[in-house]
């Protein structure tokens, strides 16, 4: 089994829809997450219906689409729990991404981390050791760190294992409650055995960041890894599986 | 059949390798399906004459008949000529960012006098990582793809091939040119290929892996998983390398 558990599928795009829900099949994906989409000052209104459409796409596709619902942690606290009670407690969604909008270590957060405790959901947080290109609050391993320090009942998946590096998986390997997934940057080799060894296979999830990135490429990296086949088969599906309660 | 234009064997000090010898190198790329794969020393990215790690790489691959050795070449430095008295060369590498001299460098276009004398392709290392994941007291930029249509248009009897472009940026270096092409190594997309070639016509693309920076087995499913008409795979997987480097 294979779970993607990090894509931006254009949902309101049927023909684009199509061809990925293809494509996954054809490479062997049973389920996709898709994360939505939406930037630093995504306004409350744009939030809304990023969250619509991929509670639709999940409607339309239950067989192959999970969802998770975007959020702005800068948003009025009420909206926020408002919106989580809409998408994830009402509706069909089954975790929350945050993206660059506010940094892991902010305040802003805590009633978000405090819900998704309550609720027993994950929270997909954007993370990135940035040389150059660095997006104003965007957060480091080390932020997802402090953040799951602090929220210790709190599920973390922090996007991004290459873009983390060696670095980044130190950062987070004391703290239990992240997972790291896979998604996006090349396919640099090693990392993947870095991660294995140094955070065990249980807390890596197969990602993509389609359609971005490509399915067969940022699969190819987990085929290649020199690790074992039950690594391979817990970091493709088993684990989301589990932690997505499919 | 497959052939890899984008391999190399070597040291590099932000990656750990697992294959340390020429010969387990073939064995990698074999086992990937790779038939034929021209390699570059990554030790000659970094060593201030790039020629004493040529030395050694032409030397090892002996042995091992599927590597082509691609000689690495500074153009800054007084021997660079030297590199090209090398019979049978399939081509010549230029890594000018790690190296430290514009594409603009009067000794450049020296080189490329003498490539399109001997009819010897050159390659030009785009990147060797993703700048947003370097070392942070290593910051290399990428070479400007601006700079290389300039060289291009320049001399367009000297085939370019770029390594590790973006997507991006290999479509203006295709569409802009007549003599540039791409490996695959750094472009992607969904379905890659399919969508690369609404932009980029088959002859102008090939397979590299770029390994071992990166999994090989990334770029042979961009390849695999593509479903391309049996022409346009043929093209990528190996007719234009074997065109353009005569192998």
């Amino acid at each position: 089994m294979i779970i993607d558990i990090h894509t931006h599928i254009p949902a309101k795009d049927h023909g684009k829809v199509w061809e990925i829900m293809s494509e996954a099949r054809r490479l062997g994906i049973s389920w996709i997450c898709n994360l939505g989409t939406g930037h630093s000052s995504t306004t409350p209104e744009q939030v809304v219906s990023a969250n619509n459409e991929t509670m639709r796409l999940v409607h339309q596709n239950p067989e192959m689409f999970i969802g998770f619902c975007f959020l702005n942690p800068n948003h009025e606290k009420s909206f926020l729990l408002k919106e989580i009670t809409r998408c994830v407690e009402k509706g069909n969604l089954k975790g929350i991404k945050l993206w660059v909008a506010t940094n892991a270590r902010s305040k802003r957060l805590y009633p978000i981390m405090e819900a998704c405790a309550r609720l027993n959901i994950p929270v997909l947080h954007h993370a990135w050791y940035k040389t150059v290109g660095k997006v104003l609050n965007e957060s480091t391993p080390a932020d997802i760190a402090d953040l799951a320090g602090r929220h210790p009942k709190t599920t973390i998946i922090m996007a991004h294992l290459t873009a983390a590096g060696m670095r980044g998986v130190l950062d987070i390997k004391p703290y239990s409650n992240i997972y790291v997934d896979t998604s996006g940057s090349q396919p640099s080799s090693g990392i993947i055995e870095y991660a294995v060894e140094k955070l065990g296979a249980k807390r890596i999830l197969y990602g993509s960041d389609t359609p971005i990135r490509d399915f067969s490429c940022q699969l190819g990296r987990i085929y290649a890894a020199q690790i074992s086949r039950r690594d391979r088969a817990l970091i493709l599906g088993v684990n989301a599986k589990k932690l997505l309660g499919l | 059949m497959i052939i890899d234009i984008n391999t190399s064997f070597g040291r590099w000090p932000f990656q750990k390798f697992d294959v340390h010898s020429t010969q387990g190198m073939a064995k990698h790329l074999h086992s990937a399906g790779i038939t034929k794969a021209l390699i570059s020393s990554i030790d000659g990215i970094l060593y201030p004459d790039p020629s004493v790690c040529d030395a050694a790489l032409f030397k090892a691959v002996k042995s091992t008949p599927m590597l082509i050795p691609i000689p690495t070449i500074n153009p800054g430095l007084a021997n660079w000529r030297k590199a090209l008295e090398a019979n049978g060369l399939k081509a010549v590498k230029i890594i000018p960012n790690y190296h430290n001299y514009p594409l603009t460098a009067p000794v450049v276009t020296q080189l490329i006098q003498v490539l399109a004398s001997k009819r010897i392709p050159l390659m030009i290392q785009m990147r060797v990582e993703d700048e947003r994941s370097q070392y942070p007291l290593m910051k290399i930029p990428g070479v400007d793809w601006r700079a290389v249509v300039q060289l291009a248009n320049a001399f367009r009897r000297v085939p370019l091939v770029c390594l590790c472009a973006y997507r991006g940026e290999a479509i203006e270096l295709v569409q802009k040119t007549e003599n540039v092409s791409v490996d695959i190594s750094f472009i992607e997309t969904f379905q890659t290929l399919p969508t690369i070639l609404h932009k980029i016509p088959p002859d102008k693309i090939l397979f590299g892996s770029h390994t071992p920076f990166l999994y090989t087995e990334s770029a042979v499913m961009k390849l695999e998983s593509a479903h391309l008409a049996a022409r346009s795979y043929k093209a990528i997987a190996c007719a234009n390398a074997q065109r353009l480097f005569n192998i």
